[in-house]
């Protein structure tokens, strides 16, 4: 089926979605989705977390079945289709975290669902296989070796590998999933190259991206989705960030304004060069009353490590935490009892329970004050969890409900509750937003700014530019486990934090 | 510097099975030196023969364990085959050798699927469902055994001679074993199929999203495991000729997975050799014959596979973390000069 | 909106894991008084109680290390071995008192040895206990060879014959301990902060330190429990048969993991209960003590509870898949109406 485009030029569409409906137990994930995706084109789909993307192209990759809809794929009928034939048909999914096998070496990575289809010979050959991997990979300027374990090899190398494999097969539409979230710069230059020579070769792109700017860059036509709806199809050129941020979230977002209050002058937390080997080296800063600081890079800067050494969970080999009304913090134990808090990133590994009910999930951190003796005291505990719903107005059915079966955004409210019911002097928190619904975001920044006001001291990692800038009185930058630079007042900017970050500017010199 | 690398960490990779290499060779020669005994070549093939059936059904098992599942209902598989097959040859006297050990082999490929079944579409932890059949297929025994012993004399003269005839000065028993053993290693490091094998172990979602048959794979294996443990059987009954339905093979599942563990497989999937499990079959049988021959009570032997199973295990996981070290230096450095 | 914790323990409503238990304990029940209408005779009950009450107090402090994600495959050789050490520490004509005490001591430190391994060193609990399950038997083997030890005071022998509670009939002395233990076992589980911390660990291990649990501690009690209880076990074996050999207990670990599953402890942790280990364990003693009454053979019975612990866990499966598909099958035609 052909149709007419804006432009007049007839576009052949490869793939063809009509009205996508998926449901996750009762709670629709996608809602009547219709997408039309063209050979010649570079299709972005971009979204808030949890609009509906990644479920999206797992349905259009056949990883999971659609529940309403239907799905053409060069005008065949994919709708039920297995994951295999799909496959076969040229389709090739890439995640942000590649979906390897880390035992098997590169060569095996590549082959292993590969059909041997020759009538001559039934055995796989694997010498021709090696050449033909050997030959692709060097296409993409790659220098490893076809016979290194995959565990051996960074992220981005790991993705081209992925990429290989999807490779081998005739490839007629590729689908990268947030490829670039743990990239460096000079990778995610290769990565594009190679998105954009495959593209010039007649493969269709879907591209799901978090950073606008590279939406921007790379695609041709962006679909907008949210609460699992299309909200819109955009050419990329005639669609601005503006536009696309309005589109996404629903209404204009006013750059909530940092109270230029000053911090108070007295230092709560002071960590002094802190080592854990292979992810922080020699970092040291502190943290004031009242303050919030920023802590940005890239992912995979060390970030989230530098925050779990403070709090007692990675093993140190030199350096100090000092919490000033407290004393020295070595041990998760420690930490606690001088009131540090850390919400941790990962929510489903390390913040919550999901198979919990979000009662206990909330009691864990409370039990001095809900047993005695080592006795639990039922009546407490629902006391304590009713107090800390209705404070972080959780949604909810009723507290026995299991976390798992929340939104994000509660999700992320009992991650934090947990820790504030009992005074909190410190509090680590790391990527506060991520997976969060807007509303939640809103309330969560607002809850960070006035426990600032109050007395509060923050250390918050944040890959949301915008997140990190509006909160942040100051910012220190890291990369490759060491900080390269602090940036406050009027330095602070977009620009200057991911130059520091990706490590064209050293410090002093942000700007 | 990625050849560098590379050459590293296949040497890392043989490193495994040669550490158990270099320990066999230690034991022989504490052994020897103590009761020269040790090496008259009767006593070695003894060892060997006192192996066999563990490297048949071993060998099987690491390619369950390869897969992140479990095999515990093994030693009642074999006895299961050992004894259909004893009573096959006890009604038909005149029945065919290989037609008995087709017998055997397809009662355990039976027991094998079941498994297989269970694990796969049933979704039951193969630990529990394993830990289930074990008692049913026992139980099954005693029910098609009516509790009646397979005798000496019931068993045909050309299944005792597999334990006792060498046709190139090699028992068929052992024939049998190493055979087992190198199917298994050309499955897992020439095929594809192999490959797959690895492949659901080492990130079962990611085998999903790859297209491979996850179910299929999983049944494979047990049945696989099945199969073999149905050759064990036929290779029990040369041995012994005696199968007794209440003890036939019980407990053969710990010494099977012992032997596995010592042979470098990983518990948790993705990796492990069969010629690792061939020689850490070897080393339960020269270890437990020679503290026999030097005078050792017998039973210090148990003791002795139990801290073999735990230093196995330990240098095991340092290894692993070292290596997994060294990948993250490497791979940090490589980001950092780039 | 807001409502009460699940977790209080006023409950109505029969909890899932339950419900496969109960029904095979009523149906073994009623098969059995079929059988025999000496079946549900509190003198019947009373003597075959002995040797099931080993198990359950084995599964109940399994229970514990299973919920923790972990497993003790060694619990019968632990056992055995503290069999052993009493045994041969009465053969040198120690009190038999000291002899009990010193089996439940060893008991403590082996599970504390499975427990320290597993830990420090970072190992699977599954090789690590299969290995003590080897060693601490051969420890046993070493100690009694092929030796009978026996001749133990009338006193100290006969405990599983003993009634408490009046005369005849009055109740069993191991049914007896075997209650108190349970009630102990579940107010520790379900109503003190350990038994929390216990659950939540194995539910979450990460987690679980992030949120200053120390998860490690959690398992090294739990294995030191498991320990414990079977060098009490062993003293009771002992006093059951009043003498020890080198296999004492052997394959026991195997029922008691059984009973665990079958009361629906997840084998990878994070959820049971002590209720569900208690029920299965009376369901197994009744579908055993049922089948003997019709005079099945002991590896049959073994086998009837395998096939019940598959269908436990294969049954509610199925259900749920048949539910999924159906529910996927109504909204495609609720959406296909509207179209």
């Amino acid at each position: 089926m052909d149709h007419q485009s804006g432009l007049g030029e007839i576009v052949i569409n490869v793939l063809e979605c009509k009205s996508l409906s998926k449901w996750y137990g009762e709670a629709a994930v996608l809602k009547n989705v219709d997408f039309n995706l063209a050979q010649n084109e570079i299709h972005a789909i971009v979204g808030e977390n949890g609009a509906g993307k990644s479920t999206l192209v797992k349905i259009i990759s056949g990883l999971v079945p659609v529940d309403v809809g239907t799905i053409k794929f060069e005008d065949s009928d994919r709708t039920f289709a297995h994951i295999r034939e799909i496959q076969n048909s040229g389709v090739a999914l890439i995640h942000q975290e590649p979906r390897l096998f880390p035992d098997l070496s590169v060569l095996e990575n590549v082959c292993v669902d590969y059909q041997v289809r020759d009538g001559k010979s039934k055995r796989f050959n694997w010498k021709k296989a090696e050449e033909e991997t050997k030959e692709l990979l060097a296409q993409l300027g790659c220098s490893f070796s076809v016979h290194s374990p995959v565990k051996a090899l960074s992220v981005a190398d790991q993705q081209m590998v992925d990429m290989v494999s999807a490779l081998r097969k005739k490839l007629k539409l590729l689908i990268v999933d947030e490829p670039t979230a743990s990239l460096t710069p000079s990778e995610v230059a290769r990565l594009f190259a190679t998105i954009r020579k495959l593209n010039a070769s007649g493969v269709a792109i879907i591209f799901i991206g978090h950073r606008l700017e590279e939406v921007l860059e790379i695609s041709t036509r962006i679909t907008v989705l949210k609460d699992g709806e299309v909200v819109a199809v955009k050419k990329t050129s005639e669609t601005t960030e503006d536009e696309l941020i309005r589109l996404m979230v629903g209404r204009n977002i006013a750059a909530s304004s940092t109270d230029s209050r000053s911090s108070s002058k007295e230092v709560s937390l002071k960590v002094s060069h802190l080592e854990s080997p292979g992810f922080v080296a020699d970092v040291s800063f502190e943290v004031k009353k009242g303050e919030i600081l920023g802590i940005g890079g890239l992912v995979g800067a060390g970030r989230s490590e530098l925050l779990e050494t403070v709090f007692g969970l990675r093993k140190r080999t030199a350096g100090e935490v000092v919490s000033s009304n407290h004393g020295s913090i070595k041990t998760v134990k420690q930490a606690i009892s001088a009131r540090v808090a850390l919400v941790p990133e990962d929510r489903a590994h390390n913040g919550l329970f999901l198979n919990r009910s979000i009662g206990e999930n909330l009691v864990i951190t409370n039990l001095n004050l809900t047993s005695k003796g080592g006795k639990r005291n039922f009546g407490k505990e629902t006391q304590i969890a009713n107090e800390l719903i209705e404070r972080f107005r959780v949604k909810l059915s009723s507290a026995s409900q299991l976390v798992r079966e929340l939104s994000g955004g509660n999700q992320q409210k009992v991650s934090l509750a947990k820790w504030l019911k009992q005074e909190v002097e410190i509090l680590l928190i790391d990527e506060p937003s991520r997976g969060v619904d807007v509303g939640s975001k809103s309330e969560i920044h607002q809850f960070l700014n006035n426990s600032a006001k109050d007395g509060m001291a923050v250390v918050m990692v944040s890959s949301d530019m915008r997140e990190l800038i509006e909160l942040s009185h100051r910012i220190i930058v890291m990369r490759n486990g060491r900080i390269v630079g602090e940036l406050s007042g009027s330095e602070i900017s977009e620009e200057s934090v991911l130059r520091l970050a990706s490590g064209l500017a050293t410090a002093g010199k942000a700007n | 510097m990625a050849v560098q690398l590379n050459s590293k960490i296949t040497y890392i990779f043989k490193k495994r099975e040669f550490g158990i290499f270099l320990f066999i060779l230690v034991l022989l020669a504490v052994f020897g030196s103590i009761e020269p005994r040790f090496f008259r070549s009767d006593n070695l093939s003894a060892i060997l023969s006192s192996v066999g059936i563990l490297m048949v059904v071993g060998a099987g098992q690491t390619l369950v364990i390869v897969t992140r599942n479990i095999d515990l209902s093994v030693g009642s598989t074999l006895g299961m085959s050992a004894m259909v097959m004893g009573m096959v040859a006890r009604e038909n006297p005149d029945f065919p050798i290989v037609g008995l050990i087709l017998v055997a082999m397809l009662v355990g490929g039976i027991c094998g699927l079941i498994n297989g079944y269970l694990v796969s579409y049933g979704m039951i932890p193969s630990i529990i469902a394993t830990l289930g059949t074990l008692a049913i297929f026992r139980g099954a025994i005693f029910l098609v055994s009516d509790n009646v012993q397979i005798d000496p004399e019931d068993v045909p003269k050309d299944i005792i001679s597999l334990a006792t005839t060498s046709p190139i000065g090699i028992p068929w028993l052992l024939i049998f074993a190493f055979l087992s053993i190198i199917l298994v290693w050309y499955i897992s490091s020439q095929t594809l199929l192999g490959k797959r094998i690895y492949a659901v172990g080492s990130n079962p979602e990611g085998a999903v999203s790859r297209g491979l048959s996850f179910n299929k794979i999983t049944i494979l294996v047990f049945v696989f495991v099945g199969v073999l443990a149905g050759l064990g059987g036929v290779l029990y009954t040369a041995r012994y000729a005696t199968i007794n339905p209440a003890d036939v093979a019980r407990g053969l599942e710990f010494d099977v997975i012992s032997a596995v563990v010592i042979g470098g497989t990983n518990i948790f999937g993705g990796s492990g050799t069969a010629l690792g499990t061939a020689l850490g079959c070897v080393l339960i049988g020269i270890l437990s014959n020679g503290l026999t021959v030097v005078g050792v009570s017998p039973f210090w032997k148990a003791c002795a596979t139990g801290f073999l199973i735990l230093a196995a295990v330990a240098i095991d996981n340092l290894v692993r973390k070292r290596q997994e070290q060294n990948f993250l230096l490497a791979i940090r450095n490589q980001r950092v000069t780039k | 909106m807001m409502s009460k914790l699940t977790n209080s323990p006023i409950r109505f409503k029969v909890p899932g894991y339950l419900i496969g238990p109960i029904l095979i304990l009523v149906a073994a029940m009623i098969y059995g008084s079929l059988g025999s209408e000496y079946f549900l005779q509190p003198a019947s009950i009373i003597f075959n109680t002995g040797r099931y009450i080993e198990i359950g107090l084995l599964a109940l402090a399994l229970t514990f290390v299973i919920i923790n994600g972990d497993i003790d495959l060694s619990v019968a050789s632990t056992l055995a071995a503290s069999a052993g050490v009493l045994a041969k520490l009465f053969a040198n004509g120690v009190p038999i008192f000291w002899c009990c005490v010193a089996s439940i001591f060893t008991g403590f430190v082996l599970g504390l040895i499975n427990g320290i391994i597993v830990i420090k060193f970072g190992l699977p609990s599954l090789v690590v206990t299969l290995a003590t399950l080897a060693l601490y038997r051969g420890l046993t083997q070493v100690m009694l060879g092929d030796g009978v030890v026996a001749n133990y005071p009338e006193s100290f022998v006969g405990f599983d014959q003993r009634l408490l509670i009046g005369g005849n009939p009055g109740l069993p002395a191991p049914l007896a301990l075997f209650i108190v233990a349970s009630i102990i076992f579940y107010y520790v589980l379900h109503r003190s902060n350990y038994g929390l911390k216990n659950i939540m660990s194995g539910s979450n291990p990460s987690t679980s330190n992030f949120s200053g649990i120390s998860v490690n501690n959690v398992r090294l009690v739990a294995f030191a429990l498991s320990g414990t209880v079977a060098g009490i076990c062993a003293v009771m074996i002992t006093s059951r048969l009043g003498s020890t050999i080198s296999n004492v207990g052997l394959g026991l670990e195997l029922l008691a993991i059984t009973a665990v599953v079958l009361g629906g402890t997840d084998i990878f942790g994070g959820r049971g209960a002590v209720s569900g280990t208690v029920v299965a364990l009376f369901a197994i003693m009744a579908v055993r003590e049922a089948l003997v009454i019709q005079d099945i053979n002991g590896q049959v019975q073994d086998a009837a509870i395998g096939l019940l612990l598959i269908l436990t866990v294969l049954v509610p499966r199925i259900r749920s898949y048949y539910v999924d598909k159906r529910n996927r099958k109504k909204r495609f035609n609720e959406a296909q109406a509207k179209a």
